[in-house]
């Protein structure tokens, strides 16, 4: 529990996970789903997702800083299996992104008006997103060893999810194969789950077939990260 | 250890490695850089996987997911491996907690460890506040909390003043008074045979000797080191001297030589006569070998690529 714990206490001390996990989800729920918005008053709860699914992705950054500070090797050496690692770092995420979502979805109920089905389905959606974030902030911190290159190719693969996922911008609006492309990003299947939760009302076999989508990333993901060498 | 095979792509790091520890001796693993040390220990402590041989820790053997054995082994890494954002107190409570200590008994530890290392006063502080001989301090601070019964040191004095290296010295000698058992890494010479009872060498990923200091210098007690500064360094010279007969090796830096040559062969003058010829000697000693000539007889090389702390200019 020791990794947990501290991976717990890291994470929420992070002022960006403040910022992309407090702040702005509250205010994308009182500001984005008014009807003035632009995109049309649905887009917020794609934006939502977004702030999620990055909130998540930076909660989860203890192992690269367990990597930056070199403790990795002297966990590792000690009494702890990999997989015991990852799954404590996992939770050490998880548990307060659930807690996050919960509020975030039941402010937006309040305030908003959404029924108890659709806020709850809503809700799970959420957390299968930031589950892939986790998985795939342990995949990435096995893929780039230092903390520039990591960051640079973060920021254009950042981009690359707002803009192709069909978070920020509606899928129907991207031209040619990209929407087929974009199937490749989890960002996507989040997108398609809001989509026909929006026009049914409840869990349909779309819905379904986009968590079973996310899921599978994060397993790939968590895979991938627990398979590589980190020291 | 036995028959220890580790590869990384193609470059083997570990060679069909031997090597063996007995319980309550201070072990020295003496190699020059890249020699595989610290590769050694990754495997030993079940850090990294093997791609062949045989590891075995108190009668058991070792794999990355034998938490027991892990549990009783320590490492103190090559870099300081601290968490930046703890304090040096929070550091060893951490660590105390990872090895499963809880309660008054990590209290206790954390406050012994903090003593051992003489940190009592700055617990509170940072390590990025702390000197290069602090921080090192610090790292092996984070290794004793358990009370290992083995504990690993890779290079611990690397880059530290000598005072600093003295206190980790004696406190090396302490813990193995205490009934650990100390693996100790380093180039240093003088710290091997300052502390350890028995020294193995490792070049190019093997054990290539080993034994207690005396038993390593009677191998080649029959021999002489000359060492000489050349006025004109040439390969020409080296050459030369390296083509004497009884001469076992010869190693060139920066117009310092250092040959070793069989004893009594008259040798001396000869190299003394090739080195006139090349344009005069300002400085030639010859003496009885010490460990890092034995180094040297055995590996053709020098422990450390460079006279680190020498007053070259
Ligand atoms: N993770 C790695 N990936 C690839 N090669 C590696 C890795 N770790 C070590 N090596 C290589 O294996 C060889 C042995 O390295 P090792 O670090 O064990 O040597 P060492 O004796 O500890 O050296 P030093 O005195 O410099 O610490 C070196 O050639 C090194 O480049
Ligand atoms: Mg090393």
């Amino acid at each position: 529990m020791t990794i947990f714990n501290y991976a717990l206490r890291r994470g929420l001390k992070n002022p960006v996970v403040i910022v992309v996990n407090f702040i702005l989800p509250a205010a994308i729920i009182l500001v984005s789903f008014s009807d003035e918005n632009p995109m049309g008053a649905e887009r917020g709860y794609y934006l939502l997702a977004m702030a999620i699914m990055f909130g998540a992705y930076f909660m989860a950054r203890s192992i690269q800083q367990d990597k930056l500070d070199g403790t990795v090797i002297r966990i590792l050496a000690g009494p702890v299996t990999m997989r015991g690692y990852l799954v404590q770092n996992f939770f050490s995420t998880m548990i307060p992104m659930a807690a996050i979502i919960a509020a975030a979805v039941a402010v937006g109920a309040a305030v908003h008006g959404w029924g108890l089905e659709f806020s709850a389905l809503l809700a799970v959606c959420y957390l299968f997103l930031a589950a892939t974030s986790v998985g795939l902030a342990f995949a990435w911190s096995c893929i780039f060893k230092d903390k520039e290159t990591s960051f640079a190719v973060f920021s254009v693969f950042l981009t690359t999810v707002v803009s192709l996922g069909g978070l920020l911008l509606p899928l129907d609006l991207l031209p040619g194969p990209l929407p087929y492309i974009s199937a490749l990003l989890p960002a996507h299947w989040a997108a398609r789950a809001i989509e026909t939760l929006l026009q049914d009302n409840g869990a349909n076999g779309m819905y379904l077939l986009s968590l079973f989508a996310m899921t599978l990333f994060a397993v790939a993901f968590l895979l991938y990260g627990s398979k590589r060498r980190i020291v | 250890m036995k028959n220890v095979v580790k590869r990384y792509g193609d470059l083997t790091a570990l060679d069909h490695l031997d090597l063996e520890i007995n319980e309550g001796e201070i072990l020295g693993l003496l190699g020059p850089n890249g020699a595989g040390k610290t590769t050694a220990i990754r495997s030993l402590i079940g850090l990294i996987e093997i791609d062949s041989g045989e590891i075995s820790v108190f009668g058991e053997k070792q794999g990355v997911n034998n938490v027991k054995i892990k549990k009783e082994m320590g490492i103190v890494t090559q870099e300081i491996t601290v968490f930046t954002e703890l304090s040096a107190g929070e550091n060893l409570r951490y660590f105390g907690a990872l090895y499963g200590l809880r309660g008054k008994e990590l209290d206790d530890n954390v406050k012994r460890v903090l003593e051992f290392i003489g940190l009592t006063e700055h617990a509170k502080k940072r390590p990025k506040k702390f000197s290069g001989g602090m921080q090192r301090r610090l790292n092996i601070g984070c290794a004793l909390v358990h009370r290992p019964r083995l504990l690993i040191m890779d290079e611990p004095t690397v880059g530290i003043d000598p005072q600093s290296r003295n206190h980790i010295l004696e406190s090396v000698k302490k813990i193995a008074q205490g009934g650990t058992t100390v693996i100790y890494t380093t180039h240093y010479m003088e710290e091997v045979q300052a502390i350890c009872g028995r020294i193995s060498i490792m070049d190019a990923g093997r054990v290539i000797a080993d034994g207690t200091l005396d038993e390593l210098v009677g191998k080649i007690a029959h021999e002489d080191t000359v060492r000489l500064t050349a006025a004109a360094p040439s390969d020409a010279l080296t050459e030369e001297i390296r083509a004497i007969s009884g001469v076992k090796s010869v190693v060139a830096n920066a117009g310092e030589y250092v040959i070793i040559s069989g004893a009594d062969s008259g040798n001396l003058n000869r190299i003394m006569e090739i080195a006139m010829r090349h344009g005069g000697v300002s400085n030639i000693t010859s003496d009885k070998p010490n460990l890092e000539d034995v180094f040297l007889t055995l590996t053709g090389k020098k422990l450390r690529d460079t006279n680190e702390g020498g007053g070259e200019s």
